[in-house]
């Protein structure tokens, strides 16, 4: 059974996305923020990271920047899930190595064949 | 000429509308400018920053408590209404700032807070000039308000389309 990481500071949205990806057949590990999420990226292995952008202790591109930098985990595919939308930002995410680029509220059928498609 | 106060509210009624729609919850704007609640500490309430040149200030929102028993979401889980309530404020805010865009406006936004409405009344006294909406739904009023420094003559659209939309999915 694949593992998927969420990491966002909104409960609500950990919880939505998380019984949205269980219902799939997914298992899901939630962080709420970049410092709790490279610490569960550490303890687990994990398909695919979910990632919100604006957190705090350490943002959504922050924590894909280092995820990047760490050989160990820079294979994971990163799909980030943000109310931003600005172009910049996302060509942005593209060059750090994200694998794409969902706006809130993502509609569970499409969060869940992004899932499908991105996950390894 | 199109004034930057309606440019505004289209906007932020737009987004409102569009937002709650997501959740299955139909709300209506009302007249503008309305006078807050009187019982705001049964509200659930949050509060979101954001700074650009055009605008700075805070937008407020006001939920009547039972409004999150209405709202519609993957496997019906309970959610925490505090946390549904700064999650929504968070997100209304991103849709009116990509809706900005189009006015090449670029808000920097930050991080929503859950406050009680005697806090948040309290927090948003004095900011002028302030913008009060209301939206009418089957359980009360839901309350918007966006107070601070708005230079409401700079607030028109350019056409510019610099964002993606809501709910896209963009797989690189």
């Amino acid at each position: 059974m694949k593992k998927i990481l969420i990491v966002d500071d909104s409960e609500t949205i950990r919880i939505t996305v998380s019984t949205t990806l269980e219902g799939a057949g997914f298992t899901v590990v939630q962080a709420v923020d970049g410092i709790d999420g490279l610490a569960k990226l550490a303890e687990n292995d994990v398909s695919l990271i979910i990632l919100d952008v604006n957190m705090p202790r350490l943002g959504g591109l922050e924590m894909l920047e280092r995820i990047q930098a760490e050989p160990k985990f820079s294979k994971i595919p990163v799909v980030m899930l943000t109310t931003e939308a600005h172009f910049s930002l996302i060509e942005r995410a593209k060059k750090l190595g994200a694998k794409g680029w969902m706006i809130k509220p993502v509609k569970p059928e499409n969060l869940i064949a992004a899932a499908k498609k991105i996950s390894t | 000429m199109i004034d930057g106060r309606n440019t505004l509210a289209t906007i932020v009624q737009s987004s409102a509308v569009s937002l709650f729609q997501v959740y299955a919850i139909a709300v209506a704007p009302i007249i503008a400018s309305r006078t807050l609640p009187s019982n705001l500490d049964l509200q659930l309430s949050s509060t979101v920053s954001f700074s650009s040149p055009v605008l700075s200030g805070n937008l407020c929102l006001f939920l009547p408590p039972d409004l999150a028993a209405m709202a519609k979401w993957p496997g019906q889980k309970a959610l925490d209404p505090k946390d549904w309530t700064r999650e929504l404020c968070n997100q209304l805010l991103g849709r009116i700032k990509n809706r900005l865009h189009g006015c090449d406006i670029d808000l920097r936004t930050g991080l929503p807070m859950s406050v009680t409405g005697t806090l948040l009344d309290r927090h948003r006294s004095g900011k002028s000039p302030e913008v009060v909406f209301g939206f009418r739904t089957l359980r009360g009023e839901v309350i918007v308000t966006i107070a601070g420094a708005i230079d409401f003559a700079r607030i028109h659209y350019t056409g510019k389309n610099v964002s993606a939309q809501e709910g896209d999915v963009i797989i690189f």
